[in-house]
């Protein structure tokens, strides 16, 4: 991956991000730069998938600076669930998409138990159990979104299949 | 040199966790950012507002499709209210010997407020933090409208919060439930009974009334009562629990602030 596909593919997302929070209804909106970071984290090697990292990154600690109440936060959460997918992939076949979808859920909520730990530890008096019970409807728009990617990528990046599931 | 040229990735990971939990560190110590976050916050609110506009355009204009019956009835009860209010506001009205006399009285005291309108600035929100469960919020006005920081927000339903930070055409404002402050409130119902109250961790309010047997009830409203930052006779909530603390010998009650923050679409800055 070339960081002149990345980067502007991912300055496009992150100008439209505010058009589809202001879309969707009941904060659904994917994190159009996380989902599609995460969801190419399946498809390159960890060299392959730094650009996409790097640059999602760079684009949520401008968007931590702009609007959020810590910056950093967001970054750290996705360089977490970034790392959580480049291990766990190594142990399933990314050709199932049931396996896939399974660890791709699993980075998301990775990514906002993250955010809620470092938030809490900045002083947020919010709690566990309400935080995570405010959190479904972007989990399923997050999820949807990079299930997508997942159908688009998986049928291009893949040349040669390990099993029939896509035929 | 050659551990890293071998572990370019590991090392770029590290690089990027290190600058965020810095970059972190200082922001949620509460310092440092501030220039930083002002000038990308200005340069941002620019793009964000043009985008949310679109988004709210389109969305308003395909539910109006789907809700046309509901908007018909929501139309003629409006027409209802407004005829109701234009009524109360004859009966309201001063007429124009008492607004002279109050005029004069008004700059014999040198009093400046009685204009009204400069006081106050009306915002609309542009974006929520993307954190589901926080309600923090830019919105469409900063420091060019006079805007400062810890200036107090409010809505037609109550209190909303403070203004966090500003920036020369936005402000960040963080609600009541969002940070440990306490508030200093009475009862609508009886302005003797004073307490205190801040947030709770499930987005809701807690408090204690500062005398011991407090004729606090369920559904009592909460104003306000002018100590501290924010001004007198603001609703803040209702109080959905009462209970006696024998511990610490307190009434404690539960509140739900009045302000419905996930519904918020335009706000007021007090100056």
């Amino acid at each position: 991956m070339r960081y002149r596909v990345i980067v502007p593919v991912f300055a496009a997302a992150f100008v439209l991000q505010p058009f589809l929070n202001s879309l969707l209804p009941w904060n659904s909106a994917p994190e159009l730069i996380v989902s599609a970071g995460l969801m190419l984290c399946f498809f390159y090697s960890p060299e392959d998938a730094l650009p996409a990292v790097v640059t999602a990154s760079v684009l949520e600690l401008l968007h931590d600076l702009a609007i959020d109440q810590y910056a950093g936060a967001s970054v750290v959460a996705l360089v977490a669930a970034a790392a959580f997918v480049l291990l766990v992939k190594q142990f399933i076949n990314i050709e199932n998409a049931l396996m896939t979808a399974g660890v791709y859920l699993g980075a998301i909520v990775i990514d906002y138990v993250v955010i809620w730990i470092l938030y809490r530890l900045a002083g947020s008096p919010y709690g566990f159990i309400y935080a995570m019970s405010k959190i479904p409807a972007s989990v399923i728009g997050d999820f949807l979104f990079g299930m997508i990617l997942y159908f688009i990528f998986v049928r291009r990046l893949i040349k040669h299949r390990r099993d029939r599931y896509f035929r | 040199m050659r551990w890293i040229r071998e572990h370019k990735v590991l090392t770029a990971a590290i690089a990027i966790l290190l600058a965020a939990v810095i970059i972190f560190s200082v922001s949620a110590a509460g310092g440092g950012l501030n220039g930083v976050t002002g000038a990308f916050g200005n340069l941002y609110s620019r793009v964000e507002k043009q985008m949310t506009a679109a988004g709210r355009a389109i969305s308003e204009n395909v539910s109006g499709i789907f809700s046309y019956r509901q908007l018909q009835k929501e139309n003629e009860e409006l027409k209802e209210e407004i005829n109701e209010l234009k009524e109360e506001m004859n009966r309201l009205a001063l007429n124009e010997e008492e607004l002279a006399d109050l005029r004069e009285l008004a700059e014999a005291l040198n009093y400046d407020f009685i204009d009204g309108t400069s006081d106050i600035v009306s915002a609309t929100i542009i974006s929520f933090d993307g954190l589901n469960w926080t309600n923090i919020f830019t919105v469409n006005e900063g420091s060019d409208s006079g805007i400062e920081e810890n200036d107090v927000v409010i809505c037609g339903d109550g209190l909303v919060g403070r203004v966090s930070q500003v920036g020369k055409n936005w402000a960040r404002v963080m609600s009541l439930t969002d940070e440990s402050v306490k508030i200093s409130f009475k009862s609508g119902e009886d302005t003797d009974m004073l307490g205190i109250v801040e947030g709770t961790s499930d987005g809701e309010l807690t408090g204690y009334m500062l005398e011991e047997k407090s004729g606090i009830k369920k559904g009592d409203r909460l104003v306000t009562s002018g100590v501290g930052m924010y001004p007198d006779g603001i609703e803040i909530g209702t109080v959905s629990k009462v209970w006696y603390d024998s511990d610490s010998q307190l009434t404690r009650i539960n509140v739900s602030p009045s302000v419905d923050f996930e519904s918020l679409d335009k706000v007021s800055v007090v100056l």
